[in-house]
């Protein structure tokens, strides 16, 4: 017979025992892992995709800043542009005003005929030419005519030369709005010289416009050189 | 007899453990599975705090630019201001500058020209 019947049935409740413990501790085992195993998985994938939305964001805030920086530029530019837009339509409106004025002193009586001599003579200097006609203004003429004589008689003084024969245009006219002075022609038309006022004040004030605008606007900061 | 009623308890027993464990692993499949859900929504809510901070800082943004363009606006005119008063100061003299050298004529023949 070997073992009681007690015996057998303490046997078989340690053996139910041991199966039941086994099975507990495997379960608690399996449960640790699975904790372990959330944890992971979970920490893994919200780093995962924090890096992602942590990127997307960075690039999206650098955007903003670049443009920021590119208005700011373009503010800048505008800004530059429009001054540089009002200093040009000053110095304009200086040369419209020189304008005015020299219109003005053509009226002169008695400093007007002294300049139209000038002109004239200055023509018939640069030309040197034996045929030579005149084109003023329709006012003008007279005055130019009383004036021809004695720019002649320079002229033959100065070069040593009779032959010059200076006539008016009567067909063509200078303006009369223009400021005054003469157009000398030579050659049946082919040559010209232009001594109006005009030519006169364009030419002078573009030579003078750096002493203009360090007058008008001060003197340029950004100038390294100056000789 | 009492055999085989202990090895049936066994038995009972051996299966019973068999289901817990088996229970065990699929609450775990489903712990790992939880762990998707639950990433997700914490991934959501820092999205949504990153997006509120990128929001807010564009609405700054914007009411900046209204205002630089404002200013910019402004101290051009300032400047442009100044211009016209540096104008007004100058421009006589330079005009009687220019009117001299304009009426300022000297006619002289060609040095070449010249016999002497």
């Amino acid at each position: 017979m070997g073992l009681s019947e007690t015996d057998v049935a303490k046997q078989i409740q340690h053996m139910i025992a041991f199966i039941q413990q086994e099975a507990a501790e495997k379960v608690e085992e399996i449960e640790a892992k699975a904790e372990e195993e959330f944890n992971i998985e979970k920490s893994r994938l919200v780093s995962q995709q924090r890096i992602k939305i942590i990127e997307y964001y960075d690039k999206k805030e650098k955007q903003i800043e670049l443009q920021r920086k590119i208005q700011h530029s373009n503010l800048a530019n505008a800004s530059r542009l429009s001054i540089l837009k009002a200093r040009d339509d000053y110095v304009q409106a200086l040369k419209e005003e020189a304008r005015k004025q020299l219109t003005i002193l053509t009226q002169d009586r008695s400093k007007y005929p002294t300049i139209l001599a000038n002109l004239i003579a200055q023509g018939l200097y640069l030309l040197m030419e034996k045929e030579v006609s005149i084109r003023c203004r329709r006012n003008d003429r007279d005055l130019v005519q009383q004036l021809i004589p004695e720019a002649i008689q320079r002229y033959k003084q100065d070069l040593k030369q009779n032959d010059i024969k200076v006539t008016i245009d009567e067909k063509n006219f200078l303006a009369d709005e223009s400021a005054g002075g003469i157009e000398l022609f030579a050659m049946g038309g082919k040559i010209k010289v232009s001594n109006t006022i005009e030519a006169r004040l364009a030419m002078i004030f573009n030579q003078i416009l750096p002493e203009i605008r360090e007058k008008l606007f001060g003197v340029n900061q950004n100038r390294k050189y100056h000789d | 007899m009492l055999q085989s009623r202990g090895i049936t308890d066994l038995l009972a027993a051996e299966k019973k453990a068999q289901e817990l464990i088996e229970e065990a692993r699929k609450r775990k499949n489903k712990r790992i599975k939880d762990a998707q859900n639950e990433a997700k929504s914490e991934i959501e809510q820092f999205k949504g705090e990153r997006d509120q901070r990128f929001k807010s800082l564009e609405q700054q943004q914007m009411g900046n630019r209204a205002q630089m363009t404002e200013e910019s606006n402004k101290q051009t005119q300032v400047q442009i201001g100044s211009l016209k008063a540096e104008y007004e100061a100058t421009k006589d003299n330079l005009l009687e500058r220019i009117i001299t050298l304009v009426c300022d004529i000297k006619p002289e023949s060609h040095i070449n020209a010249r016999i002497e």
